[in-house]
């Protein structure tokens, strides 16, 4: 479990009212349980980044705690620990890759762990075949495409053998091939570790066992997609949309209330709704 | 769109035994063999040294014209080598002209110099076509490693190379890309004094610096994540190892090497 | 026309073994005050195809006539080409290098020998026509802008040329829906206001819908249709094929019609949909039930 106990955090040293006013996380209370798939949403400025970098130790909070399976992330003698059961996926796909193989690049967690050489065999073949990018292995970084060169940073912190995996907007920069592939990934990898998905596309949001709304630096919602999707008119007031699938049933129920007791979130619950 | 097209260095990647040779053997090759050209003195060893590299070339799979083609762009210091040597150098003059004169020693010893520097460029050539970067870059760490107990930064100057290696077809791209969108705005690079022409570059390199500087935060951070504390207990996926062929290479090049230098100084 | 291309193509690296086929052939006519949008999968020469519009690629083979001039033509007016058709690259943030918000969106103006108060307005205006406040950014530094303001400010930066077309490159990419929605609303606006020539490459058909009438589809360099925006979802699997994701809707009325419905497939956006569901579903049902 990560837990985050009343996290305040803004930059520079300053602790005074001018530095609270520009605080960049308030009072943030957060648990992210092992093995369930959560999806934060939030417009960009909402602090989304921010909290990402605090779920391993790259910022620590000005105030409060983040702790990691019981372990702070203000020890340093525990912090790579943290690192390693907490893996970070960052936006831009180009500049996390550091090798100039797929293969290199994933063994470069593991190496920094010291593993021996066999156990980093084995752990680079079984992280590509995770994200399906086993037949890549000896391409050259530069020639992949976003979506393949995202999967392969995903491989690099599965080869750690997290207990976390934080996407921090890691489907921002991808074009909707390269988007399906990832969600397809993370699909696979759910009830495998936890995984923390941070993004402002709704869509990405609908299969999540839990979604989370951050707006200037607060968590102001979270629950099940469909509870946090029906709360209509503070959607947009947080600077989001609702699902395309979801609009459309609100609209409808405008003339006739009776339908859509539950909202639906995908075509096919639209659909099946109206065939009933 | 660079990038694609772009070959770091000159390697030619080819499946052949000199390909295969461990990097760090090659370039103790290399290293030894540019002492050993210049401790040598006469022809007939120049001539051993000829054919030499011949089979090493042919071993490699590369064709002799694409080797000499690294001669290219030394061409002029050669020639200047070469006239220096043969105008400069006093001794028996065969012809005089006013105050040129050329000497038998000179015309001797000008042809020595630049078959030295010829064979110089060509057995270095030899390595850089045949091992890519990221095996040199391999090498020289092994290599320099045991340097570590007196502070030097192996692990960190090769971190740096793979670095640099793999941002370059990035960077590339990104200024191509930077280019095109400052024409897009009716920058014209053409045009203008030289101090015009040198204020046009501020829109290219403001751009490629700021995005460089982002670049490498961010792959810090990245880094970061993935536990990288610098070189102290680290492992490594791939870890050079010696082959028999590699041992044969040394002997055999070695027994060469000591050969010709015992040759020429008894 | 006011863009015309004929049997254009489009080599990278041409001669190597690393050679690149980015356009094959391809015609093309735009009409001033179109709003088009290309779509087709990464790689497959949107990106090269919009450069030959203002003549930062010049065709291989074929031609390029922009507003009658040939843009191969030895001679010919490029830096007028380029204002007329002003081109926004993918992520425009990343040319910033003035120290002010002005000084960034006059840089395009002075390239063209716009000087004084001509060049203030043009600046005043391109900041506004974004919807942005003028002497609230014009001092700021463009770099501790927000996302979307930076996006804002460098189409600005293209619009101070005063062009007649504005290409955008995947102008909403990485935004937020908040930063979407106004950057496509004031396209919009911008293209009916002022009949502004719009061509907007991406891969989002829901942001298309809200600004494009007319649809381009790209596959390996060539063009596979080139149609009214409502005719591109009646043949889904077909498009799916090329990498192109229809917007949800679309997917909803094809579901729809598989369970046999008769619903319009061309629909756009939520409003449509339900309109349609209205009409051609639930009306009917009352209708029968009645």
């Amino acid at each position: 479990m990560i837990e985050f106990k009343r996290v305040d955090f803004w930059y520079g040293e300053e602790s005074g009212p001018e530095a609270r006013n520009e605080e960049i996380l308030r009072e943030v209370d957060l648990e992210i349980p092992q093995g369930k798939f959560m999806v934060l949403l939030g417009r960009n400025g909402s602090g989304k980044s921010t909290l990402a970098k605090h779920t391993n130790g790259l910022l620590l909070p000005k105030s409060g705690e983040v702790m990691v399976d019981g372990m702070n992330t203000r020890d340093e003698d525990s912090i790579w620990e943290i690192r390693r059961r907490v893996g970070l996926v960052f936006q831009n796909p180009d500049n996390q890759i550091i090798a100039t193989t797929v293969e290199e690049d994933v063994a470069f967690g593991p190496e920094n762990l010291g593993l021996p050489r066999e156990e980093i065999i084995t752990r680079v073949e079984e992280a590509l075949n995770l994200v399906g990018m086993a037949e890549y292995r000896n391409k050259e970084p530069h020639l992949l495409s976003g979506g393949q060169k995202q999967r392969v940073a995903i491989a690099g912190v599965l080869a750690m053998h997290p207990e976390y995996l934080i996407l921090d907007e890691a489907t921002s920069m991808l074009d909707p091939e390269g988007r399906e592939e990832l969600m397809k990934v993370i699909a696979n990898l759910r009830e495998k570790i936890a995984v923390f998905h941070i993004t402002h596309n709704v869509e990405e949001a609908t299969e999540a066992d839990e979604v989370l709304v951050m707006d200037k630096g607060r968590i102001v919602a979270r629950g099940k997609p469909r509870e946090v999707f029906s709360q209509v008119g503070k959607i947009e007031e947080w600077g989001l949309e609702l699902p395309q699938v979801t609009e459309t049933a609100l609209l409808i129920k405008k003339q006739f209330p009776s339908l859509f007791g539950a909202l639906p979130l995908s075509p096919q619950e639209l659909v099946g709704e109206l065939c009933s | 769109m660079w990038g694609r097209g772009l070959v770091v260095g000159q390697y030619v990647p080819l499946d052949s035994p000199i390909h295969r040779l461990d990097p760090r053997v090659k370039i103790v090759f290399v290293g030894v063999s540019i002492i050993d050209l210049f401790i040598l003195q006469d022809w007939f060893s120049f001539l051993l040294w000829g054919i030499a590299l011949i089979s090493l070339v042919s071993l490699s799979h590369l064709s002799f014209g694409y080797l000499l083609r690294s001669l290219r762009p030394l061409l002029f210091l050669l020639l200047l080598t070469m006239v220096l040597h043969l105008f400069f150098t006093p001794g028996e003059y065969i012809w005089e002209y006013g105050f040129l004169h050329i000497s038998r020693e000179g015309i001797s010893k000008g042809f020595l110099i630049v078959v030295r520097l010829c064979l110089l460029i060509l057995v270095t050539s030899l390595l850089t076509l045949t091992t890519s970067p990221v095996e040199l870059t391999d090498g020289m760490e092994y290599l320099l490693s045991p340097f570590k107990k007196w502070g030097f930064p192996a692990h960190e100057l090769a971190m740096m190379m793979t670095i640099a290696l793999r941002f370059i077809p990035t960077l590339l791209e990104e200024a191509d890309r930077i280019l095109k969108a400052q024409m897009a705005r009716g920058m014209n690079l053409d045009s203008g004094g030289i101090i015009q022409r040198a204020k046009n570059l501020i829109p290219l390199l403001v751009p490629l610096f700021v995005n460089s500087f982002k670049r490498a935060d961010e792959l810090a951070i990245a880094m970061e994540s993935r536990c990288y504390r610098g070189g102290k207990g680290r492992t490594r996926l791939r870890v050079l190892e010696l082959t028999s062929s590699d041992y044969y290479f040394l002997a055999l090049s070695f027994s060469f090497i000591v050969f010709l230098s015992l040759r020429s100084f008894l | 026309m006011f863009i015309k291309l004929e049997k254009v193509s489009f080599t990278y690296l041409p001669g190597t073994p690393l050679a690149l086929k980015a356009l094959e052939g391809v015609d093309l006519e735009i009409e001033r005050g179109e709003s088009i949008g290309i779509v087709g999968r990464t790689g497959c020469g949107k990106s090269t195809l919009v450069q030959h519009f203002n003549a930062l690629l010049i065709p291989q083979s074929g031609k390029v006539l922009v507003d009658g001039v040939d843009t191969s033509e030895k001679g010919a007016p490029r830096q007028e080409i380029r204002r007329k058709v002003g081109l926004v690259f993918q992520y425009p943030e990343d040319q910033f290098f003035e120290e002010t918000v002005f000084k960034e969106v006059a840089f395009a103006p002075r390239n063209l020998g716009v000087e004084g108060k001509t060049l203030e307005d043009r600046v005043r205006w391109s900041l506004e026509a974004v919807g942005l406040n003028f002497e609230a950014v014009k001092d700021k530094s463009p770099f501790e802008l927000s996302g979307g303001q930076m996006r804002r400010v460098a189409i600005a930066s293209i619009l101070s040329m005063e062009p007649e077309a504005l290409v955008l490159d995947e102008p909403t990419a990485g935004l937020d829906p908040e930063g979407k929605r106004i950057i496509l609303n004031q396209l919009v606006k911008l293209q009916k206001e002022r009949g502004l020539t719009l061509i907007i490459v991406s891969h989002s058909m829901e942001d298309l819908a809200r600004v494009a009438k007319r649809i381009v589809i790209m596959d390996k360099g060539k063009i596979k249709f080139d149609d009214d925006i409502r005719q591109v979802f009646s043949k889904v699997e077909w498009i799916e094929s090329l990498g192109i994701f229809p917007p949800v809707t679309a997917q909803v009325a094809w579901l729809l019609r598989e369970k046999g419905f008769d619903v319009s497939l061309g629909v756009l956006t939520p409003q449509e949909l339900a309109e349609e569901i209205q009409l051609k579903i639930l009306e009917r049902k009352k209708a029968n039930v009645g």
